[in-house]
């Protein structure tokens, strides 16, 4: 059984016969996600000046520009947060955003 | 699919005030199939029981001849739920087989999915089975054009069924039947005179939870992706209007990136949730099978990972029905978050 968050589950064949397996190569896995999923999510926080950090793998620790800093459990949980620092709404339907993060995966 | 062990099914059964709600369960009670389930209603009173044949368990609480339970439903669902269980586990009722649970005609369907997938011991001993939905054939048009309310427990749903339909004349129970299909292009359309359906019309066949992949499939195959697909310019979508509410569906021809998706929908939901009525798709994510994704506005059932495809389309194919939103902006930031997450 778990709490993980359902964006956060990168489990296929991770469940047998109900069974989590945890083996060292699905701990890697998750890992890597995990890095990945911080990376994305810092290049959209960074249009509303926000860092997301991992904290050891189990909670992450968010920004802002003025110091202040929240922790949240989960992608569940992080955008609420997230605008609540921002102090306003974090669209992901805004063209701007789009463009922004769209131009730092092609690069300099 | 899940390590959570055998979880009791519940169904839930929404529809507007008036809507015909209370007369479809009354139908239903006396069902054989119905011995071994609880009735969550809301108010025991209205609804039709033989009193003498009635044997009592507390204040809220009544046995049926056939076994069925019915309780006054709490304001909390929750504890209602842990009520049964506690009932269950001192051996003073039958264990059950389901739940169905009775909404308030305002009630909106999303926190009543929440509350069994974000409470730890409900959810841990209770999944959402189906949501069916009670539509007035005289009045439902009217409710959906009306009441917000109404279109978002019209598209929460995984049954519908039109109540009162003797009433209202074939031309309005086909308007109405086109109106619903607009809005959830999925959920077959049931019709119901005097309550006279089974619970087994209600169910997603063979047992299956409505987000099962077959389930998914027949939507998307209502959507009729394929046929949109092929007399598209762009061969990647069909959609449907019903006011500002439009159902779109959308096909990816290569694999999407799952954690990018994972970040996009919990940010879209955060932000739009309450006008994204659902969301419903097989998804390639590059595993041997597909992830199975099921959403009702702001609440994702928990995607399941398959081992192996249903059926001989592999590609990705999520319908989105969502409310004054500009489906191709949806589509355009979607293509953006997987975009960027190439280069993570």
């Amino acid at each position: 059984m778990t709490d993980e968050h359902w964006a956060e589950r990168t489990d296929e064949g991770a469940e047998r016969g109900g069974v989590r397996v945890e083996d060292d190569e699905r701990r890697r896995a998750r890992r890597r996600e995990r890095t990945r999923r911080v990376r994305l999510v810092n290049r959209v926080l960074a249009h509303h000046r926000l860092v997301l950090q991992d904290w050891d793998g189990r909670l992450y620790l968010l920004r802002d520009a003025k110091g202040r800093s929240a922790t949240v459990a989960d992608l569940g949980s992080l955008w609420t947060v997230a605008a609540g620092l921002a102090g306003h709404r974090l669209d992901p339907l805004e063209p701007q955003l789009l463009e922004r993060i769209t131009a730092a995966a092609d690069g300099p | 699919m899940s390590g959570r062990g055998q979880r009791i099914p519940v169904l839930v059964l929404t529809g507007f005030l008036g809507s015909g709600k209370t007369t479809l369960l009354s139908g239903m009670l006396g069902d054989p199939e119905m011995g071994k389930a609880a009735v969550l209603v809301n108010e025991l009173g209205e609804i039709a029981l033989d009193h003498d044949l009635l044997r009592h368990v507390g204040e809220r609480t009544v046995v049926l001849p056939n076994g069925c339970l019915c309780c006054t439903l709490r304001d909390d669902l929750s504890e209602s739920l842990r009520e049964l269980l506690d009932l269950s586990e001192r051996g003073e009722i039958e264990p059950l087989e389901r739940v169905v649970v009775e909404t308030t005609g305002l009630a909106e369907p999303a926190p009543i999915l929440n509350t069994m997938l974000a409470d730890p011991i409900v959810s841990a001993h209770f999944r959402p089975e189906a949501v069916v939905t009670t539509v007035d054939a005289q009045s439902g048009s009217h409710s959906l054009h009306r009441h917000p309310e109404s279109v978002k427990q019209a598209g929460a749903a995984d049954r519908l069924v039109v109540t009162k339909a003797d009433l209202a004349g074939e031309e309005a129970v086909a308007g109405l039947r086109s109106e619903l299909r607009r809005i959830n292009p999925g959920a077959p359309v049931l019709r119901a005179v005097l309550g006279d359906v089974t619970l087994a019309d209600l169910l997603p066949p063979s047992g299956a939870s409505a987000g099962a992949p077959e389930e998914v499939e027949r939507w998307l195959a209502a959507m009729d992706v394929h046929a949109a697909a092929e007399a598209h310019p762009h061969g990647d979508e069909a959609h449907v209007h019903h006011g500002d509410v439009v159902a779109r569906a959308m096909l990816f021809e290569r694999p999407l990136d799952w954690t990018a998706f994972g970040v996009w929908l919990t940010m879209l939901l955060a932000d739009r949730g309450e006008d994204v009525l659902r969301v419903k798709g097989l998804l390639d994510v590059g595993g041997p099978g597909p992830v199975v994704v099921n959403g009702v506005q702001h609440v994702v059932h928990p995607p399941q990972h398959l081992a192996a495809w249903p059926g001989d389309d592999h590609r990705s194919r999520v319908v989105f029905v969502t409310r004054g939103i500009d489906h191709d902006a949806v589509e355009a930031s979607l293509a953006a978050f997987q975009r960027a997450a190439e280069s993570l």
